[in-house]
């Protein structure tokens, strides 16, 4: 199984893009890959989409990233939809799905509200990752 | 699966018009969230909850808009 990654125009940066499966419902996210992070969220904005809000989850932890702090809420298990390399829908199980809320930020600084997939979801999943960057080419395996 | 697939293609043009257009971008909407459908921008704030508020309201299908933040030129976001 081979998931391609999306670059940046710059190529500095990886993305996927992934349905995840809610309660049923049906919720794409650009998530950017950063195996720099331990956790996998999504911000606020993009629950709220499909109904889901802070306020009926629980909150499970904060975290500082850059001058902001950010509540980080349980989601629980998830099914997230990758598409392969053929084309096809490869479904993978999540567990520890977060949903982050910015709680504060520092004057000046900008909370750009992004969904990030961590090394926890590699890990859960005993997936790897390839990237390339100089020539862009990229995959979660 | 047929909608999954949809939705990720729908998102993959969304993104590569963002990237695409990503100077322009910077230039009309610096610090501010877009709302974009496939080509097109629905709708920007520099509040992303007023954001999504105003394309509810606007009877627009959410789960089919990509929301994402435009840094002003020179402004590298760290996460």
């Amino acid at each position: 199984m081979k998931i391609p990654l999306e670059f940046n125009p710059t190529g500095d940066r990886i993305f996927v893009i992934v349905t995840i499966i809610i309660d049923g419902k049906i919720l794409p996210v650009k998530f950017i890959v950063d195996t720099g992070s331990n956790k996998t969220f999504i911000p606020e904005t993009s629950a709220a989409k499909v109904r889901i809000f802070t306020k009926n989850l629980e909150l499970e932890e904060s975290v500082l990233m850059g001058g902001t702090k950010v509540n980080l809420y349980k989601l629980g298990k998830v099914i997230m939809n990758f598409r392969n390399e053929k084309g096809e829908i490869e479904a993978i199980e999540f567990n520890n799905l977060k949903v982050a809320e910015t709680a504060w930020t520092r004057k000046g600084v900008v909370s750009a509200e992004m969904a990030i997939l961590g090394m926890d979801f590699l890990l859960e999943n005993k997936l790897y990752l390839f990237v390339d960057p100089s020539k862009r080419e990229g995959y979660i395996g | 699966m047929r909608e999954e697939l949809k939705l990720i293609e729908l998102f993959e043009t969304s993104s590569k018009f963002i990237n695409e257009n990503f100077e322009e971008l910077q230039e009309k909407y610096p610090n501010e969230f877009i709302a974009v459908r496939g080509n097109q921008i629905l709708d920007h704030d520099k509040n992303p909850k007023i954001l999504l508020k105003r394309l509810e309201e606007k009877g627009e299908d959410l789960i089919t808009i990509l929301i994402e933040f435009i840094p002003e030129k020179g402004l590298v976001i760290l996460y």
